[in-house]
Parts: C-alpha cells; sequence; structure tokens
C-alpha cells in the first residue's frame, strides 16, 4: 500500500516526513536529528559525506564541501545570484555549455540539482530505513 | 397437484426438511430429484444475466415442470443477495486481514522504540548535564594552575571538589556514557566537529590537535561529538 512522504528541500536543512494515521511523523536520520543539513562533502579518500557529518567537517575541507547549492537550481553562472555565490562560496562555481551555474569538486563538475540530490538519497533512505522497519 | 409438487421442490432446493425425505420416497422422489439440475441451471443462466426481472418461465424451459413463479423469482433475488454478500464479506474481510497488519507494523514499531526510548530518555538527561561537565571541568583547570599559590585548606578543598568531579564520570559512565578520544586521534567527522584548523608542525594534518570541548557516546550512537581543532594541510598554510 502506498505511504503519502513529504519532504523539504531547504537551502540550509532538509526534513522528511511520513503520514501515519492521519498525523504528520518526521523522520529522523542516521543520527538521529530531525533535520538534514543539506551539505554535501567530499573527503580526500574519496568518502561522500551528507548532512550533519559533511558539515562537522566543512572547516577542515571547506573548498570541497557545498551547501546552499539550492540557490544555484534554475541559475545562469553569469545571473547575479551565481556570480554572488562565486564571489562568497568557498567551493567552485563554474558555468557551464548551456551557462548554467555548475559546482566543482575535486576535479568533477556537478549539476546543482545532482547536488541536491545526493541528499534526496540521504532522506529517502532514512525513510524507507523508518518504514521498513 | 402440480401446485402442490412446484411448492415441494421449490422448498426442497434451500432447505432440506427431515420428513421431505418420506413424502419423496413414497411418490415424488424421482420428479423432485430431476428438478435440482435444471433448476439449478436456470438459477446460474439467471445470475449470469444478472437481469433483475428474470422470467421464472422462459421460453426455453417452458417444458419443464415445477418452474414457480414467485417463488423462483425470490430464490433468484435471494441467490443475487447472497452473492453481493458474499462480495462484500470477502472485501471486508481483505480489509480487516489489511489493517490487521498495519497494526502489526504499529505494533512492532511501537515495541522496538520502548526500547530504544529508555536510552533515548538517558540521553537528554545527559545532554543537558553535559554543558555542567563541561564548566566544572573548566572550573578544575583553573584552579589548577593557580594551584600552588593557594593556601594549604584551599588545595584540601579542590582535591575534594576533583573527587565529586570523578564520581560525576562515573556515574555517568555506569549509564554507558563513554567520553570520545580526541587529541593526537586522526579527525573523523562522525564523531568530531571541526571548530577551527591551525597549521602544526608538532602533527600530521588531519589529526586533532585541541580539544575545546569533549565529546560523548552512549552506547554506540554519539550523544554530542567532540568540538576540536585540527592540524591544517600544509599546503592550505
Amino acid at each position: 500500500m502506498g505511504k503519502i512522504i513529504g519532504i523539504d528541500l531547504g537551502t540550509t536543512n532538509c526534513c522528511v516526513a511520513v503520514l501515519e494515521g492521519g498525523t504528520v511523523q518526521i523522520v529522523p536520520n542516521k543520527e538521529g536529528g530531525r533535520t538534514t543539513p543539506s551539505v554535501v562533502g567530499f573527503t580526500d579518500k574519496g568518502e561522500r559525506l551528507v548532512g550533519q557529518i559533511a558539515k562537522r567537517q566543512a572547516v577542515t575541507n571547506a573548498s570541497n564541501t557545498v551547501y546552499a547549492v539550492k540557490r544555484l537550481i534554475g541559475r545562469k553562472f553569469d545571473s547575479a545570484e551565481g556570480q554572488r555565490m562565486r564571489e562568497t562560496a568557498p567551493f567552485e562555481i563554474v558555468d557551464s555549455q548551456n551557462g548554467d551555474a555548475r559546482v566543482r569538486v575535486q576535479g568533477r563538475v556537478y549539476s546543482p540539482p545532482e547536488l541536491s540530490g545526493i541528499v534526496l538519497q540521504r532522506l529517502k533512505a532514512a525513510a524507507e530505513d523508518f518504514l521498513a522497519a | 397437484m402440480a401446485a402442490d409438487k412446484t411448492e415441494k421442490s421449490s422448498n426442497r432446493i434451500p432447505i432440506h426438511f427431515v420428513d421431505d425425505e418420506d413424502a419423496g420416497a413414497s411418490d415424488e422422489s424421482p420428479l423432485a430429484d430431476d428438478n435440482d439440475a435444471p433448476l439449478e441451471g436456470a438459477v446460474d443462466r439467471a445470475m449470469s444475466k444478472s437481469s433483475p426481472d428474470f422470467d421464472p418461465n422462459p421460453g426455453l424451459q417452458a417444458g419443464e415442470p415445477a418452474m414457480g413463479g414467485p417463488d423462483f423469482a425470490e430464490l433468484v433475488a435471494c441467490r443475487a443477495e447472497l452473492k453481493r454478500l458474499e462480495a462484500a464479506l470477502a472485501e471486508a474481510r481483505e480489509t480487516a486481514a489489511r489493517r490487521q497488519a498495519d497494526f502489526e507494523n504499529y505494533r512492532k514499531r511501537i515495541e522496538r522504540e520502548r526500547g530504544e526510548n529508555h536510552r533515548q530518555v538517558v540521553a537528554d538527561v545527559a545532554r543537558k548535564l553535559l554543558p555542567v561537565m563541561d564548566n566544572l571541568t573548566r572550573a578544575l583547570d583553573a584552579e589548577r594552575t593557580l594551584e600552588s599559590e593557594e593556601s594549604k585548606e584551599f588545595r584540601h578543598f579542590l582535591h575534594g571538589v576533583e573527587l565529586i568531579s570523578k564520581q560525576l564520570n562515573e556515574v555517568l559512565e555506569s549509564l554507558g556514557i563513554q567520553p570520545i578520544a580526541a587529541i593526537g586521534q586522526p579527525f573523523d567527522p562522525h564523531v568530531h566537529e571541526a571548530v577551527v584548523t591551525e597549521p602544526s608542525d608538532e602533527y600530521e594534518p588531519d589529526t586533532v590537535i585541541e580539544e575545546i570541548a569533549r565529546g560523548y557516546r552512549i552506547g554506540d550512537r554519539l550523544l554530542r561529538p567532540s568540538m576540536v581543532k585540527v592540524a591544517a594541510h600544509k599546503t592550505q598554510e
């Protein structure tokens, strides 16, 4: 039977909830938090860290820790938003063939929705764990 | 007599009376038995057509005996009602089974959550106690540096407070709360929170060089990450 699941994809935090018996239940993440920071970190060892853990290592690995990427979704590299992010963000924002803003981490170029997708995958997994158990 | 037979045979189909046995055996047994099969067929045909105003005596069966008017119509209606009710029952059973499965899942989760709840409550209380622990540790650290200048009485008092601090640590330990190793460890974002980085000659890059606030875990779960200072990469200097 289908379940109703709601996801809040925020600029700084994300949250996932399930409708259960007419009331909304927030799904806790692996670390036990009710919200998950919208942060993705790529370590030197090739690990991909998501959420609270990515945020904890942001200071040590600033150029490979991507946050607030929602702001770049659907923005052109030349747009005011894109340029402001390029100046203030510690990670690298690059142009693409169609002019959309992209993020380059460890030599690989990611589209903003791709990075948001990494966070969404984590939320999906949390919801699956919550419902399966 | 014909009407009588119809009466009897139509009675025989849904309900079997004990005394029918005798009556049938005497004179009507073969007729009544013959009637059973075509009547079933007629009812089934009527059902398959599912016409509510089924003609109890259609041309096809005009020649067959014992096809009563209103009684037969009632029988067909009853059969239709029975089928409808059977379908409704099947649906209700399925709904009940589904609800039962839902409930079982709910019960399992509640049971698991109850087990976790205890740990959760302990963790909540401990988490609120941690800032007190932090301050007590800081206070003792600050006093220790001045220890030699203080009077003998004060040193005795300080030693007492240290024992109390140790006691508090032991209480937390008995609840399954363990401090997280930090200084000299490789930085691990799963248990450490980097607050600041600093170039260091003494330590390898990505090593914890100072603990700003102690982290704790309860069982296998993180209660609070350590706030730490991490050695920076040489290339970033």
